[in-house]
């Protein structure tokens, strides 16, 4: 479990990136942060594992203070993939994905073999192994950084817009293989995100943070997208798009679901 | 030819011819007709020490009298001695060793006395040398007085008195040259090894004697390190080094009188007062003119 | 011209290179000189460039005191040391230092400050120490540079340590100043090209150095920039 407790951080010139925040994220479930650029979701997930530290307020992971750990064990013992990736070049995958088991002393055979293993979980090619990130696709080098996430079997996962930089058909894929592996491995996620779309696809619980991380609404997919708390919310979800307003058309005898200005999205499986 | 270019070219043309004209009046009159029949010219080298001795002589002659021209800091030895021998210039302060060796490029005279003679004999028509001065402006083998007291030592000779190995250290020319290491072992019988310090003599040379990294440098008499650091120039009596003391030359139209008056310059002139003249120079940073102007006050001609 | 084949008759002579103070020894105690400074300096300012492009700090303050050591004159510094530490070569060879320290040092933190930030955080994200992110990611993908660095002031160093011979019996410039001062331009011109030739091959030895290491099975070093349009997964 992470718990943000009236968390606050302030930059040099005294202007706040977060200001007294609190939340948790329950074990075992997702949470979604989602928001505009600059909102300060990045900032709060970057406490978790100390690559930022609050100026006030505290950040506890099951209920220990994540400021009295050493940040180096600390990142050890949570799985974090960035948005560009951030691989190492120099290394091939295979050594990418196996740094965090061979930082925890795990030996180069039992480091390489839990690595091939994780090209397995996340859906790539063994063949894969002795290439280098830069000859591998854009959605490839997103599989091969959660891979090296979960390698060491972490309890919490920290994904900071891991898809942002895919084209929109690969990312859906990786949305739901997500999904998929966390049915499976039930970690803690925190995962952070522009886009609603993606919450509303990965999350257990939404929230929505609006400038200074300041929390706009909290709840489950359906009750953001079906009672969102304000203005600021209904405009951030889109409740007035086309797309989220649809309707049942009949087409022969099979019903059509349709957007509001009536374009087709899919049929309706009762 | 537009206008404006023709304009252009003519201005152009004169500025040439102008600035062309006034550098041939100020280059002096080479003739030497016009000036004034009767003035003496007095030459220098561009070389500090040897423009005080020129004043010197060119402010003695005033003050007995004569009109004098000054035209100093001419430069190589080749540029003036020319232009005395053609009768542009009248009275120049010389060495005598490299001034015979000039005339005399293949001479075997090494002594002082030797080297006088062979240079008056070597003077060509026209031209002759006065007398020279006791004052030297040589190179010579240096140590320090710490040394010097400590083995005894006034001339090269006293060397073979040395009980620890002697390095000399100095431009690297010294190494091969006759009065070098070679010099040292042909004529006196000393062994020295070198090291190179390429400052000419100048301040890494003389620490590294102060440091007893070298025993022996090779210094010119007339450098008011020698003084300053209380260094000893050891007496070259083998003559590996050409002797070399100031010495006038003079034109036929140095007179007799100032023939006079030049000789008691040279009398007057002393080893130690010519490197007390350089000292001066060097720290005061005087100007020539001042410093001999004060040495004809502390020494009165007759 | 005549020079130069006089010269070149006295490089081709053995004696010239097996005597006293032969070019065989002056060539060695040269290349000795040059190892010797940008191997000690580069234990000072390689470390320190390190230090400072990791950290990013203090970068402006370093980088104007090693353009300003630029611009000392070597002879001036070695004339200075000389007056305080006597003559040898303690200050022919601490000028070198000298001049031997910027560019090993703006090779060292210009290296690693370019290395790709993302990699960077992403090491130290996985829970890499700041000492391993130094060994592991920044020194390996900083290597180029740095190398250039070192070739750099070497380049300098053997050009400039001729100067050794102002106070000591030591290098090729024994005879450049012995060829200068008693005019005997043959051996000052064979000194040169001595000089020139020990610096090609130094430089070349570098080149042949990183071409080797370019042209091994690496990827371009640029960090993972995830792109849409490339092939899906």
């Amino acid at each position: 479990m992470i718990e943000f407790d009236r968390v606050t951080k302030r930059y040099a010139d005294g202007s706040p990136a977060v200001a007294d925040v609190s939340f948790t994220v329950p074990s075992h479930k997702t949470v979604v942060l989602v928001g505009s650029s600059g909102s300060g979701k990045t900032t709060l997930l970057r406490m978790v594992n100390r690559m930022v530290d609050p100026t006030s307020g505290r950040v506890l992971i099951d209920d220990v203070d994540v400021t009295t750990m050493d940040p180096v064990r600390l990142r050890r013992s949570i799985g974090y993939v960035l948005q560009s990736g951030g691989l190492l070049p120099h290394r091939t995958v295979v050594e990418n994905i196996a740094i965090v088991p061979r930082l925890n002393g795990a030996t180069r055979p039992d480091a390489r073999e839990r690595a091939l293993t994780m090209l397995d979980t996340v859906g790539l090619d063994r063949d894969l192994a002795s290439r280098f990130p830069a000859q591998l696709s854009g959605g490839q080098q997103q599989r091969v950084g959660v891979a090296r996430a979960l390698a060491s079997d972490p309890n919490i996962l920290l994904m900071d817009e891991p898809f942002g930089a895919v084209d929109p058909i690969v990312r859906r894929s990786l949305q739901h293989e997500l999904r998929e592996l966390q049915r499976t491995l039930g970690k803690t996620i925190l995962f952070v995100t522009h886009d609603i779309d993606e919450a509303l696809a990965l999350a257990d619980e939404i929230i929505i943070v609006a400038a200074h991380g300041v929390i706009a609404q909290r709840g489950t997919p359906t009750e953001i997208l079906t009672r969102p708390a304000n203005a600021f919310v209904a405009e951030f979800v889109g409740v007035d798009r086309p797309e989220r307003r649809l309707r049942l058309a009949d087409a022969a005898g099979v019903e059509v679901v349709t957007d509001a200005s009536g374009r087709p999205i899919g049929t309706l499986e009762r | 030819m537009t206008p404006r270019t023709r304009r252009i070219s003519l201005l152009s043309l004169a500025a040439v011819a102008g600035v062309t004209l006034s550098a041939c009046a100020s280059a002096g009159d080479l003739d030497g007709g016009d000036s004034g029949d009767d003035a003496i010219v007095v030459g220098s080298q561009d070389y500090y020490s040897n423009e005080i001795i020129a004043e010197i002589y060119a402010q003695a002659l005033e003050q007995g009298g004569y009109t004098v021209e000054r035209d100093l800091r001419i430069g190589q030895r080749e540029v003036y001695v020319e232009e005395i021998e053609d009768g542009s210039i009248d009275l120049f302060p010389e060495y005598t060793g490299p001034l015979l060796q000039y005339w005399v490029p293949d001479t075997t005279a090494r002594l002082e006395d030797d080297v006088f003679a062979a240079l008056t004999e070597a003077a060509p028509d026209g031209l002759r040398v006065l007398e020279q001065s006791a004052a030297t402006d040589q190179d010579a083998y240096v140590v320090t007085r710490e040394f010097a007291d400590r083995y005894g030592l006034t001339t090269i000779d006293d060397l073979a008195k040395v009980t620890e190995p002697l390095t000399l250290g100095g431009n690297s020319e010294g190494e091969d040259r006759p009065n070098g290491p070679k010099g040292l072992a042909a004529a006196y019988g000393v062994d020295v090894s070198f090291t190179p310090i390429e400052d000419g003599g100048g301040p890494l040379t003389v620490k590294a004697l102060q440091d007893g990294d070298i025993q022996l440098a090779i210094i010119y008499t007339a450098d008011p390190s020698i003084e300053k650091n209380d260094l000893v120039a050891l007496e070259d009596t083998k003559g590996l080094f050409l002797a070399s003391h100031v010495v006038p030359i003079a034109s036929d139209a140095i007179d007799e009188g100032a023939e006079e008056i030049i000789d008691a310059v040279s009398a007057a002139l002393t080893p130690e007062g010519l490197v007390a003249l350089n000292t001066e120079s060097v720290d005061d940073e005087a100007p020539a003119a001042s410093i001999a102007e004060r040495w004809l006050e502390d020494n009165p001609l007759p | 011209m005549e020079l130069l084949l006089q010269a070149f008759s006295w490089l081709l002579t053995p004696e010239s290179w097996t005597q006293q103070g032969g070019a065989l020894q002056r060539l060695f105690e040269h290349l000795g000189v040059t190892i010797g400074v940008v191997a000690l300096s580069a234990g000072i300012a390689l470390p320190l460039g390190v230090m400072i492009g990791h950290t990013r700090r203090w970068t402006t303050a370093v980088a104007l005191l090693a353009g300003a050591a630029r611009a000392i004159p070597t002879l001036g510094l070695l004339t200075l040391l000389g007056l305080a530490l006597g003559i040898g070569l303690g200050a022919p060879v601490l000028a070198l230092l000298v001049l031997a320290a910027p560019p090993l040092l703006a090779g060292a933190y210009a290296g690693v400050q370019a290395v790709d930030r993302a990699a960077v955080d992403g090491a130290r994200s996985v829970g890499m120490s700041e000492a391993q992110i130094i060994r592991s990611v920044e020194l390996p993908l900083a290597l180029p540079v740095i190398v250039g660095g070192i070739r750099s002031a070497t380049l300098q160093v053997v050009a400039t340590a001729t100067l050794a011979a102002y106070t000591s019996d030591t290098g090729l410039g024994r005879y450049i100043f012995s060829g200068l001062k008693s005019r005997d331009y043959p051996e000052l011109i064979a000194g040169s090209l001595l000089v020139i030739a020990l610096a090609l091959l130094l430089d070349g030895s570098f080149a042949l150095l990183m071409k080797r290491h370019a042209s091994a099975p690496r990827s371009d070093l640029k960090t993972t920039t995830t792109s849409p349009g490339r092939n899906p997964s």
